[in-house]
């Protein structure tokens, strides 16, 4: 019955086999591209409806931790208030430096604004929301490798594969997102980050030796080519640095709200 | 003319299946984001529509979500494609009057058979990289049971808003006479 069912709809597989065939060998792209292109606005504003939704039912879900919340962010904010005003000093000895030394600026990056489409999302609660869709593809120049950022200039991501109109960015707390980074304590240890079940963000590869203190800053190493230095990825949360393993096992809390993405910013080299 | 604008109907509402589906639900907070929209449609269609213009509508559906999503090309229309057969399998031979309970069964087993088999072939793809059997994680079943909870209860909802409208559906529960 079945087979016979096949062979009564035989044509349509064929169809279906062309349309896939088609696909592979690129005949198809001006299509895809006159679809993706078109379905891109509709897909802005359903995503825009469904991620303030998340954010008011994350809102509401966070009610009880807020007075925590607000007494812990008050702290930071006199921390960073000195750390800022150490900061400015600083920037203004740096000034005269370069003006010594005739440097010039060598931190112009160029962006490429993005807007966020859509949310990947997969049964496996433990690969929930780890990778987003962005409306910006190899048209744009964007290339596998490139690191994406938010507003503020946080590290969000990283390209992952792209199409002619659109990108896929893995988000840092994605396992199959890595990323070299460099902590910012005395020796400027670099290390790889990944991804913790979705949740965390953890650096391997960091040897005992290494001194890494709690809330120190994580930034991008520079050591990939298409990934400039200096990019905040995050703070240091935990150390684990059991005496038999090898490696210390380092915890860092992203600086980033993954759930109140709706534009970004591509990094290109 | 009737013909042409129900299937212009058709085509509005698999383009909006996958939009609501990939930028809408997938985006809510994880236990609102398992509603499988685009099988629940295919479900409906397979009660009111013959075999043919349900495999074309589900195949087009399939080749939307492929076009829109970043995994291998043709997963999602193939797993459309088989399991429009089976389920039309199990309607033609098991659930064969058009009752609630023959709605859910058939919804519980296709949800079943479409997640399998696509998450099958979302491994084979990514065949180096997944560390782990997808049947082996624990996350993956929950998953399953709250998008067959979601299905099943969205499934029922629409049974139900339809047998207060139409006669052709038999009646929610049974009256005993």
């Amino acid at each position: 019955m079945l087979m016979g069912k096949l062979k009564r709809h035989f044509k349509l597989i064929v169809v279906v086999g062309l349309l896939i065939f088609l696909h592979y060998t690129r005949i198809l792209a001006p299509v895809e591209r006159l679809l993706v292109k078109a379905g891109q606005p509709l897909y802005n504003k359903f995503y825009e409806w469904s991620s303030s939704s998340r954010a008011k039912y994350d809102a509401r879900v966070n009610k009880l931790d807020k007075d925590a919340r607000i007494s812990d962010l008050e702290r930071q904010l006199s921390e960073l208030t000195v750390a800022n005003a150490k900061l400015q000093e600083l920037e203004g000895e740096n000034q005269k430096l370069r003006e010594y030394l005739n440097f010039f600026d060598t931190q112009k990056l160029n962006y490429l604004l993005a807007r966020v489409t859509a949310q990947e999302n997969f049964l496996d609660a433990a690969k929930y929301g780890q990778n987003i869709v962005i409306n910006r593809g190899q048209k744009d120049g964007v290339v596998p490798g490139l690191a994406v950022i938010n507003s503020s200039g946080v590290v969000v991501g990283k390209v992952l594969a792209v199409a002619d109109n659109s990108s896929r960015v893995c988000l840092l707390t994605n396992n199959t997102c890595k990323l070299a980074v460099s902590i910012l304590n005395q020796n400027r240890t670099i290390g790889v980050t990944e991804g913790d079940l979705g949740l965390t963000v953890k650096i391997n590869f960091v040897g005992q030796t290494e001194k890494i203190n709690p809330e120190e800053i994580v930034v991008t190493s520079g050591l990939e080519t298409s990934i400039p230095a200096g990019l905040v990825v995050g703070r240091v949360s935990q150390i684990d640095n059991n005496q038999n393993d090898v490696w210390q096992n380092i915890n860092v809390e992203p600086l980033v709200n993954f759930d109140n993405l709706g534009v970004v910013s591509v990094v290109l080299p | 003319m009737k013909k042409y604008f129900a299937t212009f109907l058709y085509i509005i509402l698999i383009i909006a299946a996958v939009v609501l589906q990939q930028a809408g639900l997938n985006s809510l907070p994880y236990w609102f984001s398992r509603l499988n929209l685009s099988l629940l449609l295919v479900i409906v269609f397979l009660f009111f529509l013959d075999f043919k213009k349900v495999l074309i509508l589900s195949l087009g559906l399939g080749l939307l979500l492929d076009i829109f999503s970043f995994q291998f090309f043709g997963a999602y229309t193939m797993t459309f494609f088989v399991t429009v057969f089976l389920a039309d399998l199990l309607l033609t031979n098991w659930f064969t009057n058009r009752s609630t309970y023959s709605f859910l069964a058939l919804t519980f087993f296709t949800t079943l058979f479409y997640n399998f088999f696509l998450y099958f072939l979302l491994y084979l793809s990514n065949f180096l990289t997944d560390k782990a059997f997808f049947l082996f994680s624990g996350t993956f079943w929950l998953g399953l049971g709250l998008e067959l909870l979601w299905n099943l209860g969205a499934v029922f909802l629409i049974f139900w808003t339809m047998s207060l409208t139409s006669h052709r559906l038999k009646p929610i529960f049974l009256e005993r006479r």
